[in-house]
């Protein structure tokens, strides 16, 4: 229900023991290390940024190694848990060694295969080519003897081979077709090499083209089965890398353990790079919630260094973290999606959640839909272990859930109009008169009306009764009551105008006389006052637009209901017959999942302008800086009994 | 037949109903449309840099696809109300007219307000691209704008649903 009071750290150490205090803190969970501050220190930067660049290689390394690993080994699980590892011992009993040698045998295979499909390429390119030139029974090599060449060519493949071969011998050369296809006929000629020059030219005529086979000098033949023999070595050893590699996945675990220890180092390098330094020493400096004072001077012990703990100045730039119950902490995310509050003020997390909760229930009151909500957030907290801040974030929308479901039961809304529309269609019952507990929206809006704007007026004069409060602490009763009090004059004037005029009509004017004479306290002189208190006065605008504002609520929960009953209409369609039923389960499933999702979205969207835009303005001071402490790499594992980890979260 | 004859068989107020169902979900659908269409051009630009921001995006492409969703909403209740689905109700054509007037805010509003809600949404993409963090901003700022198609919306409904029919 408040913003944790923040104490400065700050720390002398030696430098050698500099990377073993950053982990420590890390460990601690609860210091923000400061950036340094190169104005007011005069020290220079601890920098190590060969140190970083290579762990930084090492973590882009892993995450390859992983990504192979995560996609071709084994089927991944549809939701994963996260393991249960110490870090630290991870590295001390050898397993890291281990996991280690796992991701370098992954590089290698990978680089092998890469390496093993390019040879394999190769040989193929030689055995297309080769391949019409099996019935050749000459080696490559040969180029002629000592009087004759010899040379292989392809010509086009219409010319008609008989004249060819007639036309060449007239001029002295022996040719001899090997075999033709669509490209080309494929030939070689001998002749006398004196003849060469004065033939090229006769059989660029005839469309004759030099093939360069190049070869080893073997036969084609002998060429063809040593490729054939190649690719069939490639293959098998390409069999036997992914089975090796498909074994590695049994490393998988290890290496994602790997991967958060590296990321670990990586984060303390970082972190490293924020201290100051001498020749000898480091100097850090952060922030940590004065509860956590005691946790981390127990972790400094270890080490001989110096630090000193203190409040905050007036100038320093103090994180925020938020504190809060077991309920309004869930809703503290929504809050940092706007903006923290600045340290000092007061944080609204607990009044919030309160009305975010009510109003989401209104907005989005069905008791089939909370339901799934409640099952589905609660239940995979229970499953998948999922880390802090997406706890919170299903926790939140698990209890808005249940919010859901108090007010579907008071508006009667069981996936719509469910239980009416199948006792009567698909049963052939008469259903019941109503199912509501107090009312139907759909069949009395009006109501509805009323109630969105009830509860928006009751939200208002919340905000109002915080700016109260926050006034008051402030040692300003007096401002509270012209500021805040004198507009609660003037609206119960309005409230009683209606259910009793002769009364009502003094209060408001009483109210009117208070706002007018007030509000302009802080304008000189008479006249600029009271103009002041009198423009003031249409601020009342702006009372009255937030009102309407909340009329949201009505359209919100009228179109969840009217699309839900659209789909029960669909889905009871064919009545209570087999067809009936299974058109019954897929309209259902599919219709009302739809529905769910676009509505949570919505809701969550308008229940949150609702906090940020009506009920903030009254109050809030933002622009606070979340806390975010400096921590381990958990994206695949999780610290045995994890202490409580002092920070805010974030989904 | 005359044209007269002809015209009259055609305008009766059942049909008539039936265009003001009509025009609420196509000129709000439309709307919805090429703002969501917008939003995911913008979107899809972001996503060839840094495909891990989809979730975030994803929730400002849906926001201008609500008017749609209202429009039809409307046509629903219509549609409803003059009993097509079970036993029609005899309308008059100036109980006709009088669903095309009750169609009429969610269309006009629903169609500016998607198109106007996406290009705050397509700015929000852009925030996004740089500052990630600042997606409770993109989407607030975007729902702000909703707000008109709510109102709209809102009048529709307590139209059709406060019609004398039947």
């Amino acid at each position: 229900m408040s913003i944790s009071s923040m104490k400065k750290l700050t720390v002398f150490a030696h430098a050698r023991d500099a990377d073993r205090v950053v982990r420590r803190l890390m460990r601690c969970r609860c210091v923000d290390v400061a950036p340094r501050d190169a104005e007011s220190d005069g020290l220079a930067a601890n920098l190590c940024e060969d140190e970083r660049i290579e762990q930084a290689q090492k973590v882009a390394r892993i995450t390859e190694a992983l990504a192979y690993l995560h996609k071709h080994c084994g089927k991944a699980p549809l939701v994963k848990m996260r393991q249960t590892v110490d870090q630290e011992a991870f590295c001390a009993d050898g397993s890291q060694k281990e996991a280690w040698y796992a991701v370098e045998r992954v590089e290698e295979i990978l680089a092998r295969l890469t390496e093993l499909r390019g040879e394999r390429s190769q040989a193929q390119t030689v055995l297309a080519q080769l391949a019409p030139w099996r019935g050749y029974d000459l080696p490559l090599a040969l180029t002629g003897t000592a009087r004759t060449r010899v040379v292989q060519g392809t010509f086009p493949p219409k010319a008609d081979p008989d004249y060819l071969r007639d036309s060449l011998a007239s001029d002295g050369v022996h040719c001899e077709f090997l075999g033709a296809d669509d490209r080309a006929q494929y030939a070689v000629l001998i002749f006398h090499r004196a003849d060469e020059d004065k033939l090229g030219l006769r059989l660029a005529e005839l469309g004759f083209l030099r093939t360069a086979l190049g070869g080893e000098g073997e036969t084609p033949a002998a060429e063809i089965d040593r490729a054939r023999r190649t690719i069939r070595w490639l293959n098998d050893e390409e069999k036997v890398l992914e089975k090796e590699l498909a074994g590695l996945a049994d490393k998988t675990p290890l290496v994602e353990v790997l991967a958060d220890v590296e990321q670990t180092t990586l984060t303390a390098i970082e972190t490293r790079e924020r201290l100051s330094k001498t020749e000898q020493c480091v100097m850090l400096t952060g922030w940590l919630p004065a509860t956590a004072e005691q946790k981390v001077t127990a972790a400094l012990e270890y080490f001989d260094c110096a630090w000193e703990i203190e409040e905050p100045g007036e100038e320093d730039d103090v994180p925020i973290l938020l504190r809060n119950n077991g309920f309004s902490s869930n809703f503290e995310w929504v809050l940092g999606m706007y903006s923290y509050p600045k340290y000092g003020t007061f944080d609204p997390t607990f009044v919030m959640s309160i009305f975010y909760f009510v109003i989401f229930g209104i907005m989005f009151a069905d008791v089939g839909y909370g339901l799934l909500l409640v099952l589905g957030c609660f239940g995979a907290i229970k499953l998948l272990k999922p880390r802090e801040g997406m706890k919170r974030f299903l926790s939140m929308f698990g209890y808005c859930g249940i919010s859901s479901i108090i007010w579907g039961v008071i508006l009667g809304s069981y996936f719509g109009d469910l239980p009416k529309m199948f006792i009567s269609k698909m049963l052939g019952l008469n259903p019941p008169e109503k199912v509501a507990l107090w009312f139907d929206p759909l069949e009395d809006p009006m109501t509805f009306l009323v109630l969105s704007l009830a509860v928006g007026a009751v939200h208002l004069l919340g905000g109002m009764a915080v700016q109260f409060y926050i006034l008051c602490r402030e040692g300003k009763p007096l401002d509270a009551l012209m500021d805040v009090g004198s507009w609660w004059v003037l609206f119960a004037g309005i409230a009683l105008l209606v259910v009793k005029p002769d009364i009502g009509k003094w209060v408001l004017i009483a109210g009117l006389a208070c706002i007018i004479l007030t509000q302009g306290r802080h304008k000189k002189g008479i006249v600029g006052r009271l103009f002041g208190g009198v423009a003031k006065l249409y601020d009342l605008v702006s009372y009255m637009s937030d009102l309407l504002s909340y009329s949201r609520i009505l359209a919100l929960g009228l179109a969840a209901a009217v699309i839900a009953q659209v789909i029960n209409i669909l889905g009871t369609l064919k009545g209570g017959t087999v067809v009936g039923y299974i058109l019954f389960i897929l309209v259902f499933l599919i219709g009302h999942g739809l529905n769910l999702v676009i509505n949570v979205l919505g809701t969550f969207v308008h229940a949150s302008r609702l906090q940020y835009i009506e009920f903030f303005n009254k109050f809030y001071v933002d622009g606070g800086r979340p806390f975010k402490p400096a921590l381990p790499a958990e994206t695949y594992t999780v610290e045995p009994e994890t202490p409580g980890a002092e920070t805010n979260q974030h989904a | 037949m005359t044209f007269i004859d002809f015209l009259s068989t055609i305008l009766n107020g059942q049909n008539l109903a039936l265009l003001g169902a009509a025009i609420a979900v196509f000129v709000a659908g439309m709307g919805s449309a090429k703002g969501v269409g917008m939003v995911g051009e913008a979107a899809a630009g972001l996503l060839t840099e840094d495909p891990s921001k989809f979730g975030k995006v994803l929730i400002l492409q849906a926001l201008p696809g609500t008017q749609g969703i209202y429009g039809l909403i409307t046509a629903f209740l219509i549609v409803f109300k003059i009993g097509i689905l079970g036993n029609p109700v005899e309308l008059t054509v100036a109980q006709g007219m009088y669903f095309i007037m009750a169609a009429l805010p969610i269309a006009v509003v629903g169609y500016y307000s998607a198109i106007k809600q996406a290009r705050v949404a397509v700015a929000g993409v852009n925030l996004i691209a740089k500052r990630p963090d600042e997606v409770g901003k993109a989407i607030t700022s975007a729902a702000l704008v909703e707000t008109y198609a709510i109102f709209a919306v809102l009048v529709s409904l307590l139209l059709v649903l406060f019609a004398q029919v039947g």
